[in-house]
């Protein structure tokens, strides 16, 4: 249900379906009043989490060379594979396995293998919850985003950060539940498909919150106005709109009308509070990298991350820097040099935003999620890259109650397939909602006659994974 | 047929081996007519099958001993179907080799289609067996759901408070009130109620003049005479067809749509908006607009046509509605197939969710778990659109490759586009003989030219030097390439040279010709697109899938529809049915059903189209679930009412415009939205479910933009044509490109004529809740988002009707400043500012200027800017917003 005109009108009714679950209680907390509609709420399972930071790596990261080491692909490197393989575009029909040009050893205290391409992520492996064993549903970068995002391979449903601030609000009031911080030179492939609201109230979508210039849309006025004719004539329109609204006292929609151009300035002044890094000290600086001309947008927004959730935004997504194309980890025929590009740009400032975190006590209450879209086949394709896979990628988790310095999950010996405790995209959504105190099966909200949840459990047999959780 | 033929005919490609086999089987088959199940069947099934259909306990309690039990089916249901063999789940089972399962021998061909003959032959036993009445998976009780019965239409009931009653909707209204212990309120203001039906009917508030000539029309059926101009007006179809094109699901882009930066679009998909407007404007009655949505293709011959009229091509046009669908089959990547079933699926949802009210996407996997609607209803239904949307001769959406037939027609007939080819022909040999004169008139232009440069050369070489020139580069002599390449440049001729030496007698001559091109050119003919759905290839067979997966067929179902709306099994499945072009039928046949006189079907399709109307004149519909009239749907506020105007509706042969005037005209439309003991009645009803006022209602988002263009005059009002472009710009933003409009007025045009992205709307529209386009949408949320009062107060667009609105009110009123305040309120608000607020505006106004004035503007400027802030203001107010 919306915050909306319809609201008032189909209460009742929905009051009358909706079972005397957490999507009830939502619910009832909308219907108060339009304003209020992201206020804090509790979900019904006790809360691990409060706050997620996604860093989204577009493109399919190569699992073999990332995350997930094969000695036996290294051993038949160059011979010719047996089996089939699941391919997107033509260039691997030779079916050659190709072993990593990076290395693996263990880190950390943990033993977990991190490739040598991402140092400062191996660097605090200890802090890492890695899942080797995820496995989307579609060979696309357009599908599985979505998928992975939404659980549903078509566009327009709602995304996970949607869910959460339909489900949980924010503690800010003075900013979107849901902030997304791209590149501000681009989008990734698939657009703002990423941040959709699909059919839940516009106002759980992302935010675009921009790194560079103006920080949100219209934030600011296009034209040059003095001080006291602006002040004199936003007073008028409050009591041109307070005398309106005296006809209709009973109507909140007009009085949260009204609230809302208050809302717009008080979020003019966070929005610019938080982007002014000014204040952030030299160490922290030089920790993010900004003042390196590789990691200074990624480490940038990072930061801006951190001030996020420090302020009580709900749902940070970041997506990946596009200066080497809109899919920057797709390695179809530039695997070695394209990894060598974009991986300095994103492991610094990524490994830094985790430790930071936990530096300021706040790794425990927020989860960072490192992941791409799907993974990447073993074998080569036209001899210097990979084709996409779904079958099989890995998901870094860090923080919230997950289990630190834990490997999760395997792939077959070459990587193609996960085969160990496979972990689905709903049963990551499912886990990343209980350690924010929401139980997947009772967020729920009514869509053309049937109520709608992100996992759909008795479709999908979306489950917690409680091996992943400290 | 003797049943030895059939076998023959259907094994003679077959080996020797096999060819003894049949010489053996047809010698008995020849002596008996007919195959016979105890001496054909029964040695296959025991062969192959009574391992496991009987034992001790059949599996899926389906037990193949013998013919009753055979007959009988098993948890599956009934697996043989007499005559049928296409039917039978034991056929389609066996033939697909989906039985015996893995690892278990199959059937031989020639088992299979002795399997198939028998059923064919009308399954002969020697036993006799009796045929079980097919169990009905609908309980009659289900038929008994209030949205799932005919029309009972009641009559008109008297109210005791009868001075608030002026038509049979107040009636039912105000009964229900009384019962409440609530009333009817007083009539809205002249202002109000012309504000209110001018956005409502038309999508944009009235202007001045309007007004004025409402107010001063002192007849009593002023108000009836205003509902009928407005009626009249091309701009209704214009805003009331977009609501349909929210029913449809309606898209201008091709498939995901899920690049911003990237639309992809079909050459000529919006003619279904405009043969939707053009419907509504014309008042097409629905039953025959919902007719030619479904099935235009095969109401109207136009395979054979010599010509297409004009009616032809409308028919054509018309089943776009059925393509609206996320179509991304012209992508070949990836598996395709899963994509085919997508838009099928998509389609289902517009057809049953659009038409009928009903979510029918749960019965893809399972049966419905609410609504009587078993998942082989859902897939009966889907057999109608498979002789179109075809998994085996499927046409992708979009031309993505030569070699493939796309989805779109031509607009003009394979004759006439012989025609026209011919005749463009006939013009361009033309326009090459008047070139060629022109070329003629240019080159003894260009000779003199010639003459008169060379005139300086030595005359020893000049002949030397112009034949070197002359002469094809390749084939110059040693000496002709030293005089080309000293010579080349300083006799070189530009083409205004040759223009400059034209003689008046030539010049004459070439504007002659020029003319005549001309005017050729104007005989041009051009042909365009059509996005029409029509049946491609052999029908395919539909099966049940399981879990609404592909790849695992069920048993095969004839073409039919939800059993729930027909009174008995037998008329859920179609009739085969006489269309046009050789087509199947099936669409016409299920169009029919929706629309025949007196039926359930119908019935369901009237109160959900009547029920929409009036949620767009309310805000709420009397069935508030207006996309969902099941079992978990809401019943109706007032079912008696909403009863009375499908009845009316019907009556008036399914004509919109007569059932909105009788709402328009009703007190129920016309009272007020604030009556004086609002307290009271909140109490009682907080939701108006009653309808003790007029409820509230925040524009839709192409209602704000209309609006916004209205006040300052800047609104284009033409009809119909390709959907004006829109460009998102790197930071997120999506614009009207200025520089690539058709017509320079384009970006002033009406909202419904940008083009409608999936989830890429125009910013201003986005912000104010444009829907993300799915499949149907039944009804638009509003929310209130900080963005929207930003996007008001901050953004470039508002300040620009702001400024050009200041400018034509200032020319208007000149230095007076109460004229000033009081246009802007007509023109904004469509009423006169009451004294407070004329006190509060001038106070602004003239502290604004002031302002100015100390800021260091001239007198002129400095007015003009406190009137833009006030404009501005005046468009922030919620009142603008809303409509009362």
């Amino acid at each position: 249900m919306t915050p909306s005109d319809t609201t008032e009108l189909t209460r009742r009714g929905l009051l009358q379906c909706s079972s005397l679950g957490f999507g009830w209680l939502a619910l009832r907390h909308l219907l108060a009043d339009e304003t209020t509609s992201l206020h804090p709420r509790r979900g019904q399972v006790p809360a691990t989490a409060r706050s997620i930071i996604m860093l989204n790596m577009v493109g399919g990261p190569s699992q073999m060379d990332l995350f997930d080491p094969k000695p036996a692909l290294q051993k038949f490197h160059g011979q010719i594979a047996e089996g089939t393989f699941e391919t997107l575009q033509p260039g691997s029909e030779t079916k050659k396995l190709v072993g990593t040009p990076f290395d693996f050893r263990p880190r950390g205290e943990c033993g977990m293998q991190i490739s040598s391409i991402l140092p400062h992520l191996a660097g605090i492996a200890d802090e890492l919850c890695l899942v080797r064993s995820m496995f989307s549903a579609n060979n696309n970068h357009p599908q599985a985003q979505r998928f992975f995002q939404s659980g549903k391979v078509v566009p327009d449903w709602p995304t996970l950060g949607a869910w959460i601030g339909y489900g949980l609000g924010t503690e800010n009031q003075n900013m979107p539940s849901f902030v997304v911080l791209r590149d501000p030179r681009g989008y990734t492939d698939g657009g703002n498909n990423h941040w959709k609201n699909g059919w839940l109230p516009a106002i759980y979508g992302g935010t675009e919150i921009r790194s560079e210039g103006d920080a949100v849309l219209n934030l600011k006025p296009t034209r040059k106005v003095p001080e006291d004719v602006r002040s004199r004539n936003l007073q008028l329109l409050a009591a041109l709109n307070r005398s309106r609204q005296q006809f209709y006292l009973e109507d909140s929609r007009l009085e949260s009308r009204i609230r809302n151009y208050e809302l717009a300035a008080r979020m003019q002044a966070s929005a610019e509070q938080l982007l002014d890094i000014g204040g952030e000290t030299a160490a922290t600086r030089a920790l993010y990298g900004l003042d390196n001309k590789t990691t200074a947008d990624f480490g940038r927004r990072c930061l801006m991350a951190r001030r996020m959730v420090e302020s009580g935004v709900r749902f940070v997504e970041l997506m990946v820097p596009v200066v080497h194309g809109s899919s920057p980890f797709d390695s179809h025929t530039n695997l070695e040099p394209g990894l060598k590009k974009i991986c300095p740009m994103v492991d610094q400032p990524s490994a830094a935003l985790i430790l930071d975190l936990k530096q300021r006590g706040l790794l425990d209450s927020t989860i960072v999620i490192w992941s791409g879209e799907f993974g990447r086949l073993p074998i080569s394709q036209s001899g210097t890259g990979r084709d996409h896979n779904r079958h099989a990628f890995s998901t870094l988790l860090a923080g919230g109650g997950f289990r630190s310095g834990h490997v999760h999950g395997g792939t077959d010996e070459i990587g193609y397939r996960s085969v160990v405790d496979p972990v689905s995209v709903h049963d990551l959504h499912a886990t990343l909602l209980h350690q924010l105190g929401v139980d997947h099966h009772e967020l729920h909200f009514p869509h053309n006659g049937r109520d709608e949840r992100l996992t759909d459990p008795e479709v999908t047999g979306a489950r917690v994974v409680r091996k992943l959780l400290a | 047929m003797p049943f030895s033929a059939r076998i023959v005919s259907v094994s003679s490609p077959f080996t020797n081996g096999l060819a003894l086999g049949i010489a053996l089987l047809s010698l008995p088959a020849l002596e008996a007519a007919n195959p016979q199940f105890e001496r054909e069947i029964l040695p296959i099934l025991a062969r192959h099958c009574h391992g496991c259909h009987g034992a001790k306990r059949p599996q899926r309690n389906l037990d193949l001993r013998s013919i009753q039990s055979l007959v009988d089916g098993g948890l599956s249901g009934v697996i043989a179907v007499p005559g049928k063999p296409e039917q039978s789940y034991l056929y389609q089972m066996v033939r697909r080799g989906a039985m015996p399962p893995r690892g278990k021998m199959k059937l031989s061909r020639i088992e299979v289609e002795k399997i198939r003959a028998w059923i064919a032959a009308g399954m002969p036993a020697a036993t006799k067996y009796t045929t079980p009445q097919r169990r009905d998976p609908i309980d009659p009780q289900d038929r008994e759901h209030w949205a799932f019965r005919r029309l009972a239409v009641p009559t008109v009931p008297t109210a005791k408070h009868s001075d608030r009653i002026t038509t049979p909707v107040d009636a039912f209204v105000e009964a229900r009130l009384e019962t409440s212990g609530l009333l009817l309120a007083r009539l809205a203001g002249r202002d109000t109620l012309l504000r209110r039906i001018s956005l409502d009917v038309l999508g944009i508030p009235p202007t001045p003049q309007e007004r004025r000539h409402f107010l001063s029309d002192q007849r009593p059926d002023a108000y009836e005479r205003l509902v009928d101009r407005l009626l009249g007006s091309p701009l209704f179809g214009q805003r009331w067809g977009r609501h349909w094109l929210d029913v449809a699901g309606y898209a201008d882009s091709v498939g995901f749509d899920h690049v911003p930066t990237q639309v992809i679009m079909t050459s000529g998909k919006w003619r279904y908006r405009d043969y939707v407007i053009d419907a509504f404007n014309n008042d097409h009655p629905f039953d025959r607009f919902l007719q030619e949505q479904l099935a235009g293709d095969e109401l109207v011959e136009w395979k054979t046509a010599e010509r297409y009229s004009p009616e032809t091509i409308r028919h054509l046009v018309a089943t776009g509605f059925l393509r609206t669908s996320r179509d991304q089959t012209h992508e070949s990547v990836g598996v395709i197939t899963p994509n085919y079933y997508e838009v099928l699926y998509e389609t289902m949802d517009v057809v049953a969710g659009g038409l009928l009210g009903l979510s029918v996407k749960c019965a893809r996997c399972h049966d419905h778990k609410f609504d009587a609607i078993p998942q082989r209803d859902y897939y009966r239904l889907m057999a109608t659109l498979m002789t179109s949307y075809n998994p085996t001769a499927w046409r992708p959406v979009y031309p993505f490759d030569n070699q493939v037939d796309d989805r779109s027609l031509l607009d003009v007939s394979a004759k006439t586009k012989k025609d026209i080819d011919a005749h463009n022909a006939q013009l361009d040999r033309g326009i090459d003989r008047h070139q060629s004169q022109i070329q003629a008139h240019r080159s003894t232009s260009r000779q003199r030219v010639l003459a008169k440069k060379s005139a300086g050369l030595p005359a020893a070489i000049r002949a030397d030097v112009l034949a070197a020139l002359k002469q094809d580069a390749k084939q110059r002599t040693e000496i002709q390439v030293y005089l080309a390449g000293k010579f080349e440049k300083s006799l070189a001729i530009s083409d205004p040279e040759v223009t400059g030496e034209l003689n008046n007698r030539e010049k004459e001559a070439i504007e002659t010709e020029e003319a005549a091109i001309a005017t050729l050119q104007t005989q041009r003919q051009s042909y365009g697109h059509i996005q029409a759905l029509f049946d491609v290839g052999t029908a395919p067979t539909t099966f049940v899938l399981k879990r609404g997966r592909f790849e695992y067929p069920g048993p095969p179902v004839e073409p039919g529809v939800l059993g729930v709306l027909c009174d008995t099994p037998e008329q859920a499945v179609l009739p085969p049915t006489k269309a046009h072009n050789g087509s199947s039928g099936r669409r016409l046949a299920l169009a029919r059903w929706l629309t025949s006189a007196n039926t359930r079907a119908s019935a369901l399709v009237s109160r959900v189209l009547v029920n929409r109307f009036w949620q767009a004149l309310f805000g709420r519909g009397l069935v508030v679930s207006s996309g969902d009239f099941g079992i978990q749907g809401t019943e109706p506020t007032h079912p008696e009412l909403l009863e009375w105007l499908c009845g009316d509706f019907q009556r008036h042969r399914w004509q919109v415009k007569p059932l909105l005037r009788t709402i328009l005209l009703s007190h129920t439309y016309r009272q007020t939205s604030r009556p004086a003991d609002s307290r009271r009645a909140t109490r009682i009803d907080p939701d108006n479910k009653l309808f003790w006022r007029m409820p509230l209602r925040r524009l839709e988002s192409e209602a704000i933009r209309d609006s916004l263009l209205t006040v300052g005059g800047q609104l284009d009002l033409s009809l119909g044509g390709p959907p004006v472009p829109q460009q998102a710009l790197p930071d997120g933003r999506i614009k009207i490109p200025l520089d690539k409009l058709k017509r320079p007025f384009d970006h002033r045009r009406r909202s419904v004529y940008l083009v409608t992205r999936r989830g890429y709307s125009l910013t201003l529209l986005d912000v104010f809740d444009q829907p993300a386009i799915l499949t149907t949408c039944s009804q638009r949320q509003t929310s209130a988002v900080p963005l929207q009062s930003l996007t008001m107060i901050n953004g470039p667009f508002v300040y620009e009707q702001a400024t050009i609105l200041a400018d034509r009110v200032l020319a208007k009123a000149g230095e007076d400043v109460d004229r000033l305040i009081e246009t802007l309120y007509l023109r904004v608000l469509s009423r006169e500012p009451g004294s407070h607020e004329r006190m509060l505006c001038r106070q602004t106004l003239l502290a604004d200027v002031e302002s100015y004035l100390k800021n260091g503007n001239d007198r002129t400027t400095a007015r003009r800017q406190a009137a833009i802030e006030l404009s501005h203001t005046l468009l922030n107010t919620s009142e603008f917003l809303y409509r009362e």
